[in-house]
């Protein structure tokens, strides 16, 4: 049964950015849009890597040396982290989507796991191949 | 005139109107990609001390070109499909949105092109 329209003007308008207070499943949102896009933006990357392979050894030195230099291992470790962040936060994403974990401290558990796992990840990845060599 | 609430029409109509389609290929290139990924880790840190040669002659064996040319498919897909989204939700004049969909649609599927050629023009040369 529809209901009378002056109720219309009483119902909660969408949510945006200027109505949100901060919590973490809004923080880890954001945080996944903000990783998926430097994850694309950073294509043309992955593009070169090939290209360089592809247009022979001078090419792919020059490359080699981009990226052990300080700037290019601070673009690997910022690249690497939104890689894994939005990777986490996709699998959080599936477990949601089969409607577990999304009870009342449930949620907030799980996004606060998304950023502290992905932290960790880093940490471990970078870790390993800085110090441990692999 | 048609009894239907406010509520009634605008339901099922998200910011881009449709799109359980691309909700699903979304999920499944996701669940793809996580695999395929943690490969490309893989690959880059096996070969961060490698030469030229190494590289190529590496990059040249199917059981590593084949799960890259995968994950350049699903992630041409995803990255398409993440990004329409993100248009979705913040571009919202006409002419605009008209030109970031076919940004996003070159952008994706042109570079993921481009990576698909190098690979393959990598992988004939042995």
């Amino acid at each position: 049964m529809a209901r009378p329209s002056r109720t219309v003007a009483d119902r909660p308008i969408s949510p945006h950015l200027s109505v949100y207070r901060f919590n973490w499943t809004m923080a880890m949102s954001i945080a996944h849009r903000i990783s998926g896009v430097v994850c694309y933006a950073a294509l043309p990357l992955f593009v070169i890597w090939l290209w360089t392979i592809a247009d022979g050894a001078e090419t792919y030195d020059r490359l080699r040396a981009l990226a052990s230099s300080w700037f290019g291992i601070t673009v690997l470790l910022g690249l690497s982290w939104a890689v894994i962040h939005h990777s986490v936060g996709g699998v959080r994403h599936i477990v949601w989507d089969t409607g577990t974990g999304l009870g009342d401290p449930a949620r907030y558990r799980w996004a606060q796991g998304t950023l502290i796992g992905s932290l960790a990840l880093t940490a471990l990845l970078w870790l390993g191949v800085l110090i441990g060599g692999f | 005139m048609v009894a239907r609430t406010p509520y009634a029409r605008a339901r099922g109509l998200g910011a881009a109107g449709t799109g359980t389609r691309e909700y699903w290929i979304l999920k499944l290139t996701s669940v793809a990609m996580l695999p395929l990924m943690i490969f490309l880790g893989g690959v880059l840190i096996a070969l961060r001390d490698a030469s030229h040669s190494e590289v190529a002659s590496a990059l040249s064996k199917p059981w590593i070109a084949l799960p890259l040319f995968l994950l350049i498919l699903a992630n041409a897909l995803h990255m398409r499909l993440g990004m329409a989204q993100v248009i979705d939700d913040y571009v919202h004049s006409n002419g605009l949105k008209k030109f970031a969909v076919g940004a996003n649609l070159f952008f994706s599927y042109g570079l993921s092109a481009a990576a698909l050629y190098f690979l393959i023009l990598i992988g004939l040369r042995g």
